[in-house]
């Protein structure tokens, strides 16, 4: 497949002592894709983010991300990798309470040289990247950018998350469930200013939710259901 | 480098409980490293006590004993020994010098000791310094008085005070020598040892003093011999309480020590001030290592509480660990964020304990000297102080290394989901 960014073969994983949880026959993501992958609660979506970040090893099958093989990686390569080359956006409570909101958003250029060096080529510094960052997403008050993170509301903390994410502009940005805190508008003004930044910085996105109303918005949209073998049915709560 | 900053951030996050920790790691420190500058002080200052005597003699007793009474004034003698021993080996042609003491009546808390001229010629302490007059000279006259130190200055005494002196060595006396005051007409340089708390008067003095005594008690009416008629009177000691000698050469100290031992006259005892000044410290030395265990023990709970504190923050940060691994952070960082925490913690620790030791010492310096004639000069840790400290730290990375450790499984454990 020409440009695939995410390509999975035959990936099988199960939690130690767990039934196959995922069983995915074959999944891909192009570059500059913005793919919407739902599922229910408990179905697996976290585990295959994991997965993709190399935090976790399938136990068959591969995981090529930029065509890289995930598991030939050693555990340390793996970290570094994902470092370089992915962005995460966890569901809520993002950021590290005692660093400042630049702090926070600059922090993946601590830990790879690669998203420095990519952020440094179109910025005299890391603060002005991070604040270019901000700013297309919204957040331009300095009074705003001045408080602790603590003490920002729960969908301007998100944001924040958004521009860590993509700062040094990583190949991919994996997004669980950012949205689901937010209101249905702020929802959809979040999910604008993520895309526009996603193509500013030339990043894929691969957003999982269990909200299906979201998903009109994205290039494509699957259903883990239907690509993992191992599903069972849908939970009922 | 970024690990200490955000290790540093972290822990300004959590600022209560790591100054609550800091704090305890601080007063421990401090407490250990006060006793162990008080222990090797209180040991020199114990050891410099006496020196330059080569025999101390006394009546048979425990060699302990013989030391506390005669240089500590501590205790009293169970017997004295009479003058014609002392004459005897004072004779003797291997000893050099040979200087009586007589103990028993005090003055106002202070010890009276009964001694010649002799004395101040040839006592030693510390490295062998003499004793050196700060006012006035050695006693002349019959009621003439030398002060130690410590006692002219804590009674406000000046050279031509009148000192009356008490029978017996109670701080409060009931019966005392009032008839026969002395005169201050010297007053010594301090010297940190026992000197310092000693009246010295002639042995004469403190013949003339119990001239007229039947019984322990003082003479009533026209028995009572006054001052002035006790000047005619054969003065000369019976008895004294032990004496100080010096040898011409320490070859013989043995030898000399034998035949004092054997003596036929009457049952004494001579001993080696060195030998039991260390039997002697050897007694104290349990209570003194009591101390530093104790104290020990003091620093390993201020650990321990470090200890409590990071671990039970660890809980509250998986998500912290998350996040960091998501940006990145490989699991040695998360291993080595909680080592730079506890290292800091207990660096700041020993630093401020270092601080308060400091102060403390400043602060008490004149108060332990007046207190207890232990003067504790403030100079910077020696090998030894390092050493601990260095020990302190590395037990506090070594147990900074179990929550490091269990930050380390959870992080691989929980990989990039956030639980809390
Ligand atoms: N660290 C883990 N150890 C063991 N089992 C786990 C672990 N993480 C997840 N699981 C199990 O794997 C299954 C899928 O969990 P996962 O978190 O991937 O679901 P999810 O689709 O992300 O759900 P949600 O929408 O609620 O976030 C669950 O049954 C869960 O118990
Ligand atoms: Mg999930």
């Amino acid at each position: 497949m020409l440009n695939a960014l995410i390509d999975l073969n035959a990936t099988t994983y199960a939690w130690p002592g767990q039934p196959t949880l995922l069983d995915i026959e074959s999944f891909s993501l192009l570059a500059g894709e913005k793919v919407f992958l739902k599922g229910p609660s408990g179905s697996g979506k976290t585990t295959l983010l994991g997965l993709l970040g190399g935090v976790y090893v399938p136990q068959s099958g591969t995981i090529e991300l930029l065509g890289q093989n995930l598991a030939s990686l050693s555990a340390v390569q793996r970290d570094r990798f994902r470092a370089d080359h992915t962005g995460y956006i966890f569901q809520m409570f993002n950021l590290l309470p005692y660093l400042s909101v630049v702090e926070n958003v600059t922090l993946p250029c601590r830990f790879s040289t690669l998203r420095r060096q990519r952020a440094l080529e179109r910025h005299s510094d890391l603060t002005v990247a991070a604040l270019d960052l901000l700013n297309g997403l919204g957040l331009a008050d300095p009074a705003l950018l001045a408080r602790r993170v603590t003490e920002l509301s729960i969908g301007q903390q998100q944001r924040v998350a958004a521009a860590r994410a993509l700062i040094g502009s990583p190949e991919l940005v994996i997004a669980d469930e950012p949205t689901s805190a937010l209101d249905a508008d702020s929802r959809e003004a979040f999910l604008r200013l993520l895309f526009a930044e996603c193509d500013a910085a030339g990043s894929s996105l691969l957003f999982v939710s269990h909200d299906s109303s979201l998903e009109a918005l994205f290039d494509r949209a699957l259903s883990l259901r239907d690509i993992n073998r191992a599903a069972t049915a849908p939970e009922l709560t | 480098m970024y690990l200490l900053q955000l290790a540093f951030k972290s822990l300004g996050n959590r600022r209560f409980s790591a100054i609550l920790t800091v704090l305890a790691i601080g007063l421990s420190v401090t407490l250990l490293l006060a006793v162990e500058k008080v222990r090797t002080e209180a040991r020199a200052s114990f050891a410099s006590t006496i020196s330059g005597t080569d025999l101390i003699v006394g009546a048979r007793s425990g060699s302990v004993q013989l030391l506390l009474y005669s240089v500590f004034r501590i205790g009293n003698a169970t017997n004295n020994i009479r003058w014609e021993s002392f004459e005897h080996f004072s004779e003797d042609r291997r000893v050099d010098w040979a200087v009586p003491i007589s103990l028993g009546d005090s003055h106002r808390g202070f010890m009276v000791m009964g001694t010649n001229g002799d004395y101040f010629e040839h006592f030693r302490y510390g490295r062998r310094q003499p004793l050196a007059f700060k006012a006035g000279a050695p006693f002349d006259d019959l009621y003439d008085a030398v002060l130690g130190a410590d006692v002219a200055r804590e009674l406000g005494y000046d050279l031509d005070t009148e000192v009356v002196l008490a029978h017996g060595t109670g701080a409060v006396s009931f019966v005392d020598h009032a008839d026969k005051p002395f005169r201050v007409t010297g007053i010594l340089e301090k010297t940190g040892t026992p000197v310092d708390r000693t009246v010295h008067i002639s042995l004469q003095g403190m013949q003339a003093l119990h001239v007229d005594w039947q019984q322990g008690m003082p003479a009533r009416g026209a028995a009572n011999v006054s001052a002035e008629a006790a000047r005619e009177l054969d003065l000369t000691p019976k008895a004294i309480t032990a004496m100080l000698v010096g040898l011409k050469s320490r070859i013989s100290t043995f030898a000399v020590q034998r035949d004092i031992n054997q003596y036929n006259g009457e049952p004494l005892l001579a001993i080696l001030p060195g030998v039991a000044l260390q039997e002697l410290w050897s007694l104290l030395g349990v209570a003194e290592k009591a101390l530093l265990v104790v104290s020990g023990f003091v620093v390993l709970t201020g650990l321990v509480g470090m200890l409590t504190a990071i671990l039970s923050s660890l809980n509250e940060r998986r998500r912290e660990m998350a996040i960091l691994r998501s940006v990145g952070a490989k699991p040695r960082h998360i291993f080595g964020l909680l080592l730079l925490e506890a290292a800091s913690l207990a660096l700041a620790g020993i630093l401020l304990g270092l601080g308060l030791m400091y102060l403390g010492l400043w602060v008490s310096q004149p108060f332990i000297l007046t207190q207890y004639g232990l003067y504790v000069p403030i100079t910077p840790p020696g090998m030894y102080e390092w050493g601990l400290l260095a020990a302190i730290l590395a037990a506090s990375v070594l147990m900074g290394s179990v929550p490091a450790w269990r930050a380390y499984r959870q992080s691989l454990a929980d990989g990039l989901s956030i639980r809390t």
